[in-house]
């Protein structure tokens, strides 16, 4: 076990530096010249020439790289081009509206998606299991940014239980605007949560070994949650990953919807201000969550399946 | 005495979208304590069926107990209520099945998954059912029982896996022991050692086994009765020397004389002509008429019912039943031992 | 993977399945005329969509004005209508790319294994770990926002989805004794990747394609309410709610029927999937 968790954390190093040429990559494809694009279209060449000088615009291109890979490693993203201000600063505002956001919607669509998914395994072809598949349906089809929307008209526009935008100021405010992005992200998730619970289950409950457990004379309940469902659960981790990562990104819309000042609207502001740094270190900073996410779902998956770590 | 398990007239029904299959026809059959039966025929023959029933295992979407009575005890497994039955299995009716990698949960090591059965049905505390478990997988010859109780199915070979099935099974000291093909998914050598180990333990522990199985050399070593299935129905029982020496039914006979011997002098393997009607399609009257040679007019018409045809034999067959002497010279010699 | 080979059910056997069932022939029905209004709409929108007229602004539905009008008088329904264009052509351009692609360099790795597998494999794993919107945002943001950016955007993101589709079929087809047939006598790879591999995946590549068609007009939704796609005046269901957020308390129309528009679009080609994929093996991973 300690083998696999030393093989898989040493695995993040080239994930990591792949990811980083990517958006090193990425960035150096994008069209015009961000220096015009930070000083105007207006700028003397001089200047134009002494703002490439200061980000280092003009040096080959693999001393950029490699001074942009030790910048991203010790998270120095120096400063947006827009306002000066380091962006390491504006980064420390914003996550954490992005990280509770995600978190509380994960954290819903576990509690509501999980128990929906195995009552719906269980109480198969029932009526319970038709309102089932009806959420699960609206789940997915719904664009999350578009629940954001209808929550928004209805409970913050015409019944006015919830502010509109920002995120709050002080504890019990920033709840107070936490609780529609929360629940519109929360939903769209337990939709996905529920669904793969249920097939997860209805699976597992066909297998030799549950049977062997009835013969047992282990009682129903038991069967279920001791035998079967922590089999069930296996899939449902490495799924939950792929989902905690979708709503993370879902973030970035539902941030604009609410206007929620999170990672995901600096990274949209940055790139419609083209503001070249800033965009860089939105896009790295998001890369850094999708590995460390990777990572913890594949030691949660090895911790609950115990097949997993002598692979 | 009344026997340790009486079945009569047992049905099993199998509901699915082409239609209604009998996977157990009417069949009925006793065992005393302490004997062993085996309960042979081809795959599709309804044995599997046949043992899931008697602890109404059967998988209910497709599957159902139509009718009949299961009798163990002197109670009616059939009508039990969901309590009675929970204390009955793994208790006092225990089994082991065919495909031990599948039969034991992967997430759970094999000490608990034994463990959980002791503290199910004799309340011991969860260190006195642990060391039980570690007792039991002693008893089934499993060297360093510690290590291996704390292990999963997935570290074990295929013949410690089984023998911890039958540690699972054992561990409550079941009355009656139902072993369902338990060695067909393994290597030769270690079905050998499993059979081996199923006689030391029925011998030691004294419990009735019924023994499923489509293999007649483990039937001849192992058992003291004998039933055989075809088509969801029992075609004939008799101890097991008498059926090997004199098989009576037309099936039975096939199916020993196409074991091939040593001794044999033959060209060419026999076999029973034809093959194994599709569930969804039975011929009418007797299910083997179509590849009987000995076949009447009234084997197409009328199901024949297995009835008494000399000591401790019976049969369904309108043809051997009535005339024994109309019935060839026995085919197999069993040896002495 | 269980079954790859396609039925070989009659086509009347696959008509009376279709039509049987009803969510499928509704799934059916509307993705069809979702895709036939997406190309008439020009010719068909009851006002011209990108006409401003600041008399009849934020009205509510009306029998002119059946989805009511925006901020700037236009005609939401027709605006609707247009942007079907835009959101179906982009939603069913970007998978048909990604497939053309994935499927090639899947069966590529699946056919030759070895290295080349491991580099597909990882390159298109790594690509995977990322969610399809953050994915398409870093693409879109470093091309600049505009339709074609949207494309590929959407494109590079389901991608490695069809790489893996396509190289665990092949893998398993590689083992069948009529390829080792065909080596034999002398076919290149190519051509047996064209000839046997290809018949062979067509059923779950069509399901994958329905399904991700959902997912591609989801994802340029999202990324023309970002801003990152097809840019204002022309229409996308996407960029309407965008230009809606600034008058939702006033007028929550066009972003109301943008979003259903959406959501319709999107249940159609997850119906379809669905069923087909129910159809051809109901046991497919996907």
């Amino acid at each position: 076990m300690a083998g696999y968790i030393l093989r898989r954390v040493s695995e993040v190093i080239p994930t990591i530096l792949l990811v980083l040429t990517l958006v090193f990559l990425a960035l150096r494809v994008m069209p015009g010249d961000p220096a015009v694009a930070a000083l105007g279209e207006f700028a003397t060449p001089d200047a134009i020439a002494a703002f490439r000088d200061k980000l280092g615009l003009n040096d080959p291109l693999w001393i950029q790289y490699i001074s942009f890979v030790g910048h991203a490693l010790t998270l120095d993203f120096g400063r947006s081009m827009t306002n000066g201000t380091p962006i390491t600063a504006l980064l420390a505002q914003a996550l954490p509206y992005t990280i509770i956001l995600a978190l509380s919607a994960t954290l819903i669509g576990i509690i509501i998606g999980l128990p929906l998914g195995a009552v719906t395994a269980v109480k198969r072809d029932t009526a319970v299991d038709g309102l089932g598949r009806v959420f699960a349906l609206i789940g997915f089809s719904l664009p999350d940014f578009y629940m954001g929307v209808l929550l928004l008209l209805v409970f913050s526009l015409q019944l006015g239980w919830f502010p509109m935008l920002g995120g709050g100021n002080g504890f019990v405010d920033q709840l107070h605007h936490l609780v529609l992005p929360a629940i519109t992200l929360g939903l769209v998730m337990a939709a996905f949560v529920m669904r793969l619970t249920r097939s997860s289950l209805l699976e597992v409950l066909r297998r030799d070994y549950v049977r062997t457990a009835r013969g047992k004379g282990v009682a129903e309940r038991w069967v279920i949650f001791k035998h079967a469902l922590r089999n069930a659960l296996i899939p449902v981790t490495t799924g939950l990953g792929i989902y905690v990562l979708t709503t993370l990104s879902g973030t970035i819309t539902v941030e604009l919807v609410f206007s929620r000042p999170g990672l995901g609207t600096l990274l949209i502001g940055g790139v419609t201000a083209r503001d070249y740094t800033l965009v860089q270190a939105g896009l790295v900073v998001f890369a850094f969550f999708v590995v460390g996410v990777n990572l913890l779902t594949d030691l949660l998956c090895a911790a609950i399946d115990p097949r997993i770590a002598l692979r | 005495m009344s026997a340790l398990l009486e079945v009569r007239d047992l049905s099993v029904h199998l509901f699915t979208a082409r239609g209604v299959v009998h996977a157990v026809n009417n069949i009925s059959f006793s065992l005393e304590a302490g004997r062993t039966l085996g309960l042979v025929g081809e795959s599709g023959c309804g044995k599997s069926m046949a043992a899931l029933a008697l602890m109404r295992l059967i998988p209910s979407p497709p599957g159902r107990i139509v009718g009949g009575t299961i009798r163990f005890e002197g109670e009616d497994v059939v009508t039990m209520d969901a309590g009675a039955l929970r204390a009955l299995r793994g208790n006092r009716i225990a089994m082991i099945y065919q495909d031990p990698m599948t039969t034991l949960n992967p997430v759970l090591s094999v000490g608990e998954q034994i463990a959980e059965a002791v503290r199910l049905h004799r309340g011991d505390s969860r260190a006195a059912a642990w060391s039980k478990a570690v007792d039991t997988l002693r008893l089934v010859g499993i060297p360093d029982p510690d290590r291996i109780a704390r292990s999963y199915p997935h570290q074990l070979s295929g013949g410690m896996r089984q023998r911890a099935v039958i540690a699972m099974a054992l561990a409550c000291g079941p009355r009656l022991l139902i072993a369902d093909e338990p060695t067909t998914a393994l290597d030769v050598t270690i079905q050998a050692q499993i059979l081996e180990l199923l006689r030391r333990l029925q011998g030691e522990l004294g419990m009735a086994v019924i023994m499923i199985t489509h293999d007649l050399g483990v039937v001849a070593d192992l058992v003291d009765d004998v039933a055989v299935m075809y088509a969801g129905n029992i075609v004939e029982q008799a101890p097991v020397r008498r059926l090997f020496a004199t098989p009576r039914h037309p099936y039975t006979q096939g199916l020993l004389r196409s074991v091939p011997s040593l001794e044999m002098r033959a060209h060419r393997l026999s076999t029973i002509e034809g093959v194994v009607p599709s569930p969804f399609a039975m011929p009418t009257g007797c299910a083997f008429h179509p590849r009987c040679h000995q076949a009447v007019e009234i084997c197409r018409a009328r199901e024949p019912v297995l009835s008494k045809a000399g000591d401790d034999v019976r049969i369904a067959c309108w043809v051997a039943a009535h005339d024994p002497a109309a019935n060839p010279a026995p085919v197999h010699a069993l040896d002495a031992s | 993977m269980s079954e790859i080979v396609l039925p070989r059910a009659s086509h009347a056997a696959w008509f009376s399945y279709v039509t049987s069932n009803r969510s499928t022939s509704a799934g059916i029905v509307l993705s069809i005329l979702l895709v036939v209004l997406a190309l008439i709409s020009p010719w068909v929108v009851p006002h011209d969509p990108l006409e401003q007229s600041f008399i009849v602004a934020n009205q509510g539905p009306s029998s002119d004005y059946w989805f009511g009008t925006d901020s700037f008088g236009r005609d939401v329904f027709s605006r609707v209508l247009l942007g079907a264009r835009v959101s179906l052509s982009i939603g069913i351009l970007a998978p048909v790319l990604a497939a053309a692609g994935g499927v090639w360099l899947g069966m590529l790795a699946g056919y030759f294994g070895g290295w080349t597998d491991r580099l597909i494999s990882r390159f298109a794993d790594l690509l995977m770990s990322f969610p399809s919107l953050l994915l398409g945002v870093m693409v879109a943001a470093a091309l600049g926002p505009s339709f074609r950016s949207a494309v590929i955007a959407i494109a590079v993101a389901l991608f490695p989805r069809f790489v893996r589709l396509a190289r665990s079929s092949t893998q398993v087809l590689r083992q069948e004794p009529f390829i080792e047939a065909s080596i034999v006598a002398g076919r290149g790879p190519l051509s047996i990747m064209q000839r046997h591999v290809l018949p062979n995946i067509a059923g779950p590549l069509v399901v994958a394609l329905s399904l991700w068609i959902a997912t591609a007009i989801r994802l340029e939704a999202a990324l023309s309410f970002l801003g990152l796609g097809a840019q204002p005046p022309a229409p996308s269901w996407g960029n309407m709610i965008r230009d809606g957020m600034s008058d939702l308390v006033g007028d929550p129309w066009p972003a109301a029927f943008a979003g259903a528009a959406i959501t319709f679009a999107v249940l159609a080609f997850n119906m379809v999937g669905d069923a087909l994929r129910d159809m051809l093996d109901p046991e497919m991973e996907t």
